[in-house]
């Protein structure tokens, strides 16, 4: 038999872990958010108690998991989750970078099919209201998806909603590794 | 004219645009694929994308099985199973341009027969249905044209086309342009193969002016790219191509570089049939001049037109192009001519075309450009 030697591409360990980071200020924008637009509220209110959203990026990248509770959402331990409800996934890291620091919209993501959703339609709509409106807020995004978009938003808004960040609790730990599905079939 | 009965085949997904190879690793993924065989040929733009496609493969757990450098004509069909077998890979990656995707739709099509055959010893139960290896084809520059075996997936990224000397880009664009004239006037044309065509055309005409001005203008060379893998689609489907056949032919028989003599060809070839097809050149006279020009040129004048823009293509960007405007010029001598037609009338590509017509049409053709 001839000897070949495979070829392993990188691991990009560095791109991950800047990649872990954004995706956590995203999570942290995106609570933030909610708790202080009375639309998005609304949407949120409407998902089952203890939906569980998963944001991924395909591959062994890193990922982040959000638990709605009755006063809003809350992180969980995406390790510790045994189901999620909804999940997104953007499709490689190349386009997570650009997702996560603002420079393509979540709109646009979708238009050109870069990421995957799986879950039920109705809910991934109203949590993609919530992520492009997060986004807006905390980047400056590319004008035409701010046109896309149409509403104007000051930087004094982002300025607050980045000081209500720094203090704002985001996390729920005594109840991160509860499989919600099973407390939704007791209900 | 919609053809009373016609299929069209393409199973091809194309992703292409910003960043396309980077979605590689997912759409591996989803075809169960995790170690693919890479083939490509040896030379410094295929160093560059392989570069990229490494980058696009790094942080994901595909790993590339195994490399393989196609050296043309001497690829031996069991050497490249026992490479494929030797790398443990399950896919085909095929980077570069026709002698790659050449190489990787053999080796795609000795796979399945295996596959068949073991099959057939073993029992359906046994092997997995429907089970087939995925070929990726990743053109480089300009090859999209030259897309041959029908593969899983054509990736098409702008960091693919690369800065190529002018004279390369120009006898690209003239290929690119053969094809879908060809395409648009064969027999096996179709509604599909003529949109793909049309489309071809248009792209060339409004990106070429821009690559032939900056060869470094990245979205003139990406619309030429884009352009290239319309007309090689539409070129699938419709693939009668005399044009293409008779400078291939040209090349082999008589050493002459078969782009520069397409270049030459093409006019004359379509005026030698201008009588039967010149309703099919008027309407292609509006993607390659432009609507102001079709809209001043009377329905009956626009085939000749048509004609008239290809042949005066050479002379537009002469002073980059700079390669013979006939075939003399590139070598050819009088007493070559019948060398060539033996040539065309053992090839297989040939059987639909009576003996009488490749003698007197392509004599002809071959007169008329020399």
């Amino acid at each position: 038999m001839k000897k070949v030697h495979p070829i392993i591409p990188g691991r990009r360990c560095l791109v991950k872990r800047i990649l872990q980071a954004k995706m956590h200020f995203l999570a942290k924008g995106l609570i933030q958010v909610v708790h202080s637009h009375e639309d998005l509220k609304r949407d949120v209110s409407d998902w089952p108690e203890g939906f569980t959203l998963l944001l991924d990026v395909l591959g062994d990248a890193p990922r982040i998991a959000l638990q709605k509770y009755t006063d809003g959402l809350y992180r969980t331990d995406p390790s510790a989750l045994i189901h999620y409800d909804l999940r997104i996934s953007l499709k490689n890291i190349a386009i997570a970078q650009k997702v996560l620091s603002g420079r393509m919209g979540f709109c646009r993501a979708m238009i050109e099919n870069r990421l995957v959703a799986e879950g039920p339609s109705v809910y991934f709509t109203s949590l993609l209201r919530c992520l492009i409106k997060a986004q807006h807020i905390l980047f400056r995004l590319p004008r035409d998806e701010r046109l896309m978009i149409g509403k104007r938003n000051s930087v004094l808004g982002r300025l607050k909603v980045y000081q209500a960040m720094l203090f704002v609790k985001s996390s729920r730990k005594e109840d991160a590794s509860v499989d919600t599905q099973v407390l939704r079939v007791f209900e | 004219m919609i053809p009373k009965y016609y299929e069209y085949s393409n199973s091809t997904k194309t992703l292409a645009g910003h960043m396309a190879l980077d979605n590689l690793p997912y759409e591996l993924k989803k075809r169960g694929a995790k170690r693919p065989m890479l083939i490509t040929h040896k030379s410094g733009e295929a160093v560059r994308g392989y570069r990229a496609l490494t980058k696009a493969l790094s942080g994901t757990d595909i790993i590339i099985g195994c490399l393989y450098l196609a050296d043309e004509g001497k690829a031996q069909e069991n050497h490249l199973l026992e490479v494929f077998d030797a790398g443990n890979c399950d896919s085909i990656i095929a980077l570069g341009g026709l002698s790659v995707f050449e190489l990787a739709g053999r080796l795609k099509a000795l796979l399945i027969r295996e596959r068949d055959e073991e099959r057939l010893l073993l029992g359906n139960e046994h092997v997995r249905r429907g089970q087939s290896i995925p070929l990726i084809a990743v053109p480089m520059a300009y090859s999209g044209v030259d897309i041959l075996g029908e593969p899983e997936l054509v990736v098409l990224d702008p960091r693919m086309t690369m800065d190529l000397p002018y004279k390369e880009i120009f006898l690209w664009a003239v290929d690119t342009l053969a094809h879908g004239i060809e395409a648009y006037i064969s027999p096996g044309k179709n509604p599909l193969s003529d949109s793909f065509a049309y489309s071809a055309l248009r792209l060339v005409k409004e990106n070429l002016p821009r690559a032939m001005q900056c060869r470094r203008d990245k979205k003139a060379r990406y619309g030429l790219a884009q352009a290239a893998l319309l007309s090689g689609l539409a070129y699938m489907n419709a693939r009668i191509g005399p044009v293409h056949l008779l400078a291939r032919t040209l090349g082999e028989a008589c050493h002459i570089p078969w782009k520069e003599a397409l270049v030459i060809l093409l006019p004359h070839y379509l005026e030698n049939y201008r009588v039967q097809y010149d309703a099919e050149y008027g309407e292609l006279l509006l993607p390659l001049a432009g609507p102001e020009i079709y809209a001043d040129t009377p329905s009956h004048e626009r085939g000749r037109k048509m004609i008239q823009v290809l042949r005066t293509l050479p002379d537009q960007y002469g002073d980059k192009y700079g390669g013979p405007r006939c075939l003399s010029a590139c070598g050819l001598a009088r007493s070559d001519i019948e060398k060539v037609m033996a040539a065309l009338l053992k090839s297989t590509e040939t059987l639909h075309l009576s003996e009488e017509s490749i003698k007197e049409d392509f004599v002809n053709i071959l007169n008329a450009a020399f």
